[in-house]
C-alpha cells in the first residue's frame, strides 16, 4: 500500500517536473534557512548554562537615575559577603580602563604579541565560574599572586604544543610591566560565557593590584564586576529585598548630600549575555530583539516555502481529482486518501530535507562570516532533534490543506468531469499569495529602512573630523612616556597635517566622569559630566570647532585647573556659551570647592554613538598623566604612504613594539556592530523570501494562464488585442499585489520605527520608502508572471479553441 | 434476487423549484440479468447507475441490495458493501495514468486488505484471462482506448464482483472495439455476472436481456 503511494508520488514528481522542483527547491532553501538560523539561535541560548550551580550565581549590578550600571565598586564582593549569610561565595572580575590590549612576551623564545579580553580576577573566580581547563585546574591556576590563565589559543601562540604551566611571561599594560606565572590553560570552544576571556590575570598581583587593593568604599570606582553565588534553597528575591537597606546603610549620607540616587540588583548569570544590555558591559552581548527577529524571519520563510507547495498542490487538483474519485469508487475512504497525500507531502519534504542538508553544508561558512560566528552544523546533536521535528512540521504544514481539501472531492462529481477548482479554494489561494508577498513586501520595506539608516550613520557629520585620522594605541609606557619626541618627529612629515594624544577619542566608551556645579548654585544642582584628558593641539587635531574662548596652551602646567566645556554642559550647568569663558564650575563636596576654570566652549559633538543624544562634556588637559592614544592626521592625497612612513618612523624610535594602528571613521562605526551584523541577515533573508515567493508565483501564474487558456481564445477571436489581454491577466496578479502592500506598511512602519528606536539619531520613515517598495514589488510580480502571461496572450486562438 | 428498487426519487432545488432527476424509479434485478439503461442526454441514466453503485445519495424511497436496506446503511457499511460486490467500468476507462496496467489492477485489491501474494496471484490471474499478459508493465496513454477499456473491466472484475456497472463503456471506442468489449460482457454475463450497463446505442442494447427506458427522470 505505501508503496503504491510512493509509486504514486514519485511518478507525479517526474510527470510535473516544473511543480516538482519550484516545491522541492522552495522548501528546501526554507528549510535550509530555517537550519541555519536555529543553529544561530540554539548558538545564542547556549550561554553560560554550563556553570556549576549556574541556578545560584547572580551578578550585582546598579541603577542610578534610570541608568544602569553593570559593574559596581572594588569592595562591594567582599562587603556583600561579609553581611549577608546567604552568599556562599563573591567573586569579581575587573576590565581595566583604557587597556584593551595586553603585550605579552615569552622572552625564552622570543615571542610577542597584542592579546585582547584580558581581565583580571579574584582567586575565588573559577569556583563561582566552571572552565573547561586543558593544563591545570581551577583550584591551584590562581591560588598565588601574578598569575595568568590563558586560552588555548593564546598558549599556542606564545608556546606552540607544550604544556606552559608554570611558565613565566612578561605582560605589559600602559602602567609597567609585569612578571605572571602560567597557572592553566582553558578551551574557549567547549562553553560559551558572556565572559568571553583570553586571559585571566590574578586581581592580586604588581601592576593594578596596589591600586585594587587602595580601594575603599562602594560609592565611587564602578568598575567592577561582582558576581555572587547563593547558598543552596536561599531565595534571591529574599536577598535582593535587603539591598536597600544595605545602600542606606552604607551610603546613605554621601547620596543625599550629593542628591544621586543608587539602587543595586542582581540578574541571573544565564540571563546576561542575552537579556544584559546595560552601560560597561564586559562585552557586546547578544540581544533577546535579535533572536525574536530571526526566529521571525525563519518561520516566515518556511511559511511562504509551505504556502507554495499548498497553492501548487491545490492549483493542480483538477488533475488529481479524478485519481480521487477513481479511488473512492474501488473502495478507498477518506482517511486513507489522506493518509496518501500527507505521505506525498512527506516525501517532498524528505527530498527537500537533503537538499536543504547540501545547502547548509556549503552556506555555513558564508553564514558564519556573515554574523561572525563560528557555528557548526553538529556542534548541538539537539539539532538532528529539531531538523527532523523541522521536516515533519514542514510537511503537515504543507501538506495538510491539500490533502483535506484533495481527500474530499466526491466521486460522483469529479468522475462526471465537473470543474473542481471551487471558489473557496481559489480565495484561500489569494490569501496565500498575499501573505506571502505581505512577508517580501514588509521585508523590503524593513530592509530599505535599515539600509537608508546604515547609511545615514556612515554620512553625518558628527561634529568633528573622521576621516583620515589614524589612531596609534600607546600601550606600552615606554611610548606612552615618549609621545612627545614622536610628535615633533611625526611633524617633519609633511604628509602629517596634525597630531596629538589623549586618553581616548570619540565612539569609544568614556569611562572619566565628574559632576560640576556653577559658582551660585550647589552641589545639588551638581550636573554628571563625562570628560577626556587630551594633550595640546587635540582640539585641532580632531577638528573640534572652538566656539569661545581658546584651547589648551602648549604649556601644559598652565592649564592645570582649566576646563573646555561642551554646549551642552555649559547650559545644563546652567551658563550660556557667551558668558560661560572665566567662570568657574565646582566638583566634589561642599567643603572642599574643587574647582576648574572654564578656558572655553567647543560645539556639541558626538563623543559617543549615534545611539545616544549627545550629553554634558568636558576636555581636560592630560597634566601627570600619559595618554592611551595618538591621533594623527594625515594628508588625503598621500593617505597610503603615509601610513608607511608613520610606521617607519615607529619602528625605528620603539624597535622593541609592534606598530598597530586603527581608523577614527572605521572605529566609530564599529559601535554599528550589531546593527550591520542584523542588516546583512535581514537583506539575505529578504532576497530569499523574495526568491521563493516569486517561484511560487511562477508556478501558479503558469497554472493560471494554462487554465485561462480558452477564455483568452474567445477574447482573442472576439477582438481582444494582446495588450488587452496581458493587462487582464497582470491585474489580477497586481490586485494581490497591492493589497500585499497595504498590509505590510503598517507593519513594516511598526517594526522599522521600533529599531530605529535604538537611535537617538535616525531618518524619518516617509511615504518615499512605501513608494519605492511597492513600484519594486510591482516590477518584481510582473517580471515573475510576464512570461507565462505574454506567452498565454501570443497563443494562437485556433488552437487553443480546438483542443477544447 | 440481487437488488429491488422501490420509488425511488432523487431531486435537487434549482431557483426555489424542485426538479426531479430520477421520480417514482422502481424495478428489480435477478442474479445473472443483463440490465440495459437507455434514454437520451439528461433523463438520469447515470444518477441511477450511481444509485445502484452506491456512491450517491436519493432523497426517498427504498433500495434493497441482497436483503440489506441500503437507504438504512451507514456510509461505513454501504463502502464495505460496494467494495465486495460492486465494479466500475466507465465510459473514459478512469484507470490511473501515473501507474502501470499491472499497478491498476491491483489498485482495488490493496483496499480489500488482500495479502501481496494473494494480490499477485490474482492480478496475473486477471491479466491471463484477457490475454494482456504482454501490456502489464506499460502505462494507460501507451495503450489503444479498447485496450484501456480492456483494463477497467479487469480492474472491475478483479475482486470478484457480483454486478458490473457500466456507464457507456463503449462510448469513447470505435466500432470494433466496441463490438470486442460488448462480447467480453456478454461472455461474462454467461459465467453468471449480473451486468447493468448504461447506453445509447441501440446495438449495444441488443446485448442485453432486459431494457429500462428513461425520460426525464422516470421510467417509460
Amino acid at each position: 500500500m505505501i508503496k503504491n503511494y510512493f509509486k504514486i508520488a514519485w511518478r507525479n514528481l517526474l510527470k510535473h517536473k516544473l511543480f516538482s522542483f519550484i516545491n522541492i527547491f522552495g522548501l528546501a532553501v526554507g528549510l535550509a534557512t530555517c537550519v541555519l538560523l536555529t543553529l544561530y539561535i540554539m548558538d545564542e541560548m547556549s550561554y553560560d548554562i554550563h556553570h556549576k550551580d549556574a541556578d545560584q550565581v547572580y551578578r550585582v549590578f546598579m541603577e542610578s537615575a534610570g541608568t544602569e550600571l553593570a559593574t559596581t565598586a572594588g569592595p562591594m564582593a567582599q562587603t556583600l559577603q561579609d553581611e549577608f549569610p546567604e552568599i556562599a561565595l563573591a567573586t569579581r572580575v575587573l576590565k581595566f580602563p583604557n587597556i584593551d590590549k595586553f603585550l605579552l612576551k615569552n622572552n625564552k623564545d622570543n615571542i610577542k604579541l597584542y592579546e585582547t579580553n584580558g581581565y583580571y580576577v579574584d582567586s575565588t573566580f573559577f569556583n563561582v565560574l566552571t572552565y573547561d581547563f586543558k593544563y591545570g585546574s581551577a583550584s591551584t591556576a590562581l591560588n598565588q599572586p601574578n598569575m595568568v590563565v590563558l586560552s588555548e589559543d593564546v598558549a599556542i601562540k606564545l608556546f606552540g604544543d607544550k604544556n606552559p604551566i608554570n611558565e613565566v611571561i612578561d605582560i605589559e599594560i600602559p602602567y609597567g610591566e609585569t612578571k605572571y606565572t602560567v597557572g592553566g590553560v582553558f578551551r574557549k570552544d567547549t562553553y560559551k560565557s558572556h565572559i568571553s576571556a583570553n586571559l585571566l590575570l590574578s586581581m592580586r598581583n604588581n601592576d593594578v593590584g596596589t591600586w585594587v587593593d587602595s580601594q575603599e568604599g562602594i560609592l565611587g570606582n564602578n568598575l567592577f564586576y561582582t558576581y555572587i553565588k547563593l547558598k543552596k534553597g536561599s531565595d534571591i528575591a529574599n536577598f535582593e529585598q535587603k539591598l536597600p537597606d544595605f545602600t542606606q546603610r552604607h551610603l546613605g549620607a554621601q547620596l543625599a548630600e550629593s542628591n544621586f540616587e543608587r539602587s543595586y540588583l542582581t540578574q541571573p548569570l544565564k540571563d546576561i549575555y542575552l537579556k544584559s544590555n546595560m552601560q560597561w558591559e564586559l562585552s557586546a552581548n547578544g540581544s533577546m530583539t535579535y533572536i525574536y527577529i530571526f526566529s521571525a524571519i525563519a518561520a516566515f520563510l518556511l511559511l511562504i516555502a509551505c504556502v507554495n507547495f499548498m497553492n501548487l498542490s491545490t492549483a493542480r487538483s483538477e488533475k488529481r481529482a479524478r485519481e480521487v474519485g477513481v479511488r473512492k469508487v474501488l473502495g478507498a475512504k477518506k482517511k486513507v486518501l489522506i493518509f496518501q497525500f500527507f505521505g506525498e507531502s512527506l516525501l517532498l519534504c524528505l527530498l527537500a530535507l537533503l537538499i536543504a542538508l547540501v545547502l547548509v553544508w556549503t552556506l555555513i561558512p558564508i553564514f558564519n562570516t556573515l554574523i561572525n560566528k563560528q557555528l557548526d552544523l553538529f556542534a548541538h546533536p539537539g539539532i538532528l532533534l529539531i531538523i527532523v521535528g523541522l521536516t515533519v512540521l514542514t510537511s503537515v504544514l504543507s501538506g495538510l490543506y491539500p490533502a483535506l481539501y484533495l481527500s474530499s472531492f466526491a466521486p460522483v462529481t469529479v468522475l462526471k468531469g465537473a470543474l473542481v477548482n471551487s471558489i473557496s479554494a481559489k480565495s484561500i489561494r489569494k490569501g496565500l499569495v498575499i501573505f506571502q508577498f505581505t512577508v517580501s513586501a514588509a521585508l523590503i520595506l524593513v530592509s530599505g529602512m535599515i539600509w537608508q539608516q546604515m547609511n545615514f550613520l556612515k554620512n553625518k557629520d558628527l561634529g568633528f573630523k573622521k576621516e583620515h585620522q589614524l589612531l596609534i594605541p600607546l600601550r606600552s609606557s615606554e611610548v606612552a612616556q615618549n609621545y612627545t619626541t614622536f610628535k615633533t618627529e611625526l611633524l617633519k612629515n609633511p604628509n602629517v597635517v596634525s597630531a596629538s594624544a589623549g586618553d581616548s577619542y570619540p565612539g569609544l566608551h568614556v569611562i572619566s566622569d565628574n559632576a560640576f556645579y556653577a559658582e551660585d548654585k550647589t552641589v545639588q544642582d551638581n550636573v554628571y559630566t563625562r570628560y577626556g584628558q587630551v594633550a595640546d593641539d587635540y582640539i585641532e587635531t580632531l577638528g573640534y570647532t572652538l566656539l569661545h574662548g581658546r584651547a589648551f596652551s602648549k604649556n601644559r602646567a598652565n592649564d592645570s585647573l582649566s576646563i573646555i566645556l561642551n554646549k551642552t554642559a555649559v547650559e545644563q550647568i546652567g551658563y550660556t556659551p557667551e558668558t560661560a569663558v572665566g567662570r568657574k564650575v565646582f566638583y566634589g563636596n561642599a567643603e572642599e570647592k574643587n574647582h576648574f576654570e572654564i578656558i572655553g566652549v567647543i560645539e556639541d559633538f558626538n563623543f559617543k554613538s549615534l545611539h545616544e543624544p549627545i550629553a554634558p562634556y568636558a576636555l581636560l588637559t592630560l597634566g601627570q598623566a600619559n595618554p592611551n592614544y595618538f591621533v594623527v592626521t594625515l594628508s588625503q592625497a598621500n593617505f597610503a604612504a603615509a601610513i608607511k612612513e608613520v610606521q617607519g618612523l615607529w619602528e625605528r624610535l620603539h624597535p622593541n613594539i609592534p606598530f598597530e594602528y586603527s581608523f577614527l571613521d572605521e572605529d566609530f562605526y564599529r559601535n554599528y556592530a550589531a546593527e550591520q551584523r542584523v542588516s546583512k541577515v535581514v537583506f539575505w533573508f529578504m532576497f530569499i523570501a523574495i526568491f521563493i515567493a516569486c517561484i511560487g508565483l511562477f508556478g501558479l501564474a503558469s497554472f493560471t494562464t494554462e487554465q485561462r487558456k480558452k477564455e483568452v481564445g474567445i477574447r482573442r477571436v472576439l477582438g481582444a488585442s494582446v495588450l488587452g489581454i496581458t493587462s487582464l491577466h497582470l491585474k489580477d496578479f497586481l490586485k494581490l499585489v497591492f493589497t500585499a502592500m497595504l498590509v505590510a506598511s503598517p507593519l513594516a512602519y511598526y517594526i522599522g520605527n521600533r529599531w530605529l528606536d535604538n537611535f537617538a539619531y535616525k531618518i524619518e520613515i516617509s511615504w518615499v520608502h512605501f513608494a519605492v517598495a511597492t513600484l519594486l514589488a510591482v516590477c518584481i510580480a510582473v517580471s515573475t508572471v510576464g512570461f507565462h502571461v505574454v506567452k498565454a496572450a501570443l497563443s494562437n486562438p485556433t488552437k487553443s479553441l480546438r483542443t477544447e | 434476487m440481487l437488488l429491488q428498487l422501490n420509488n425511488i426519487s432523487k431531486w435537487v432545488h434549482s431557483g426555489g423549484q424542485k426538479v426531479y432527476l430520477l421520480k417514482d424509479i422502481s424495478f428489480w434485478v435477478n442474479e445473472g440479468d443483463f440490465i440495459s439503461i437507455m434514454g437520451p442526454s439528461g433523463s438520469g441514466k447515470s444518477t441511477l447507475l450511481h444509485i445502484l453503485g452506491m456512491i450517491d445519495d436519493f432523497n426517498e424511497g427504498e433500495y434493497t441490495f441482497l436483503d440489506e436496506s441500503v437507504h438504512n446503511l451507514k456510509e461505513k457499511y454501504r463502502a464495505n458493501l460496494y467494495k465486495q460486490y460492486i465494479g466500475f467500468v466507465f465510459q473514459s476507462y478512469h484507470l490511473i495514468d501515473e501507474l502501470t496496467v499491472k499497478e491498476n489492477l491491483e489498485m482495488p485489491l490493496l483496499y480489500k486488505k488482500y495479502s501481496g501474494s494473494e494480490r499477485k496471484a490474482m492480478v496475473a490471474d486477471m491479466l491471463d484471462r484477457f490475454n494482456i499478459v504482454g501490456k502489464k508493465d506499460l502505462f494507460p496513454t501507451q495503450l489503444s482506448g479498447g485496450q484501456q477499456q480492456l483494463v477497467g473491466i479487469a480492474r472491475a472484475l478483479i475482486a470478484s464482483p457480483k454486478l458490473i456497472l457500466a456507464d457507456e463503456p463503449t462510448g469513447n471506442l470505435n466500432s470494433k472495439q466496441g463490438e470486442e468489449i460488448m462480447d467480453i460482457f456478454t461472455q461474462l454475463n454467461k459465467e453468471g455476472v449480473t451486468i447493468i450497463q448504461v447506453t445509447h446505442s441501440e446495438k449495444n442494447m441488443a446485448y442485453g436481456s432486459r431494457v429500462i427506458n428513461l425520460l426525464d427522470g422516470s421510467i417509460q
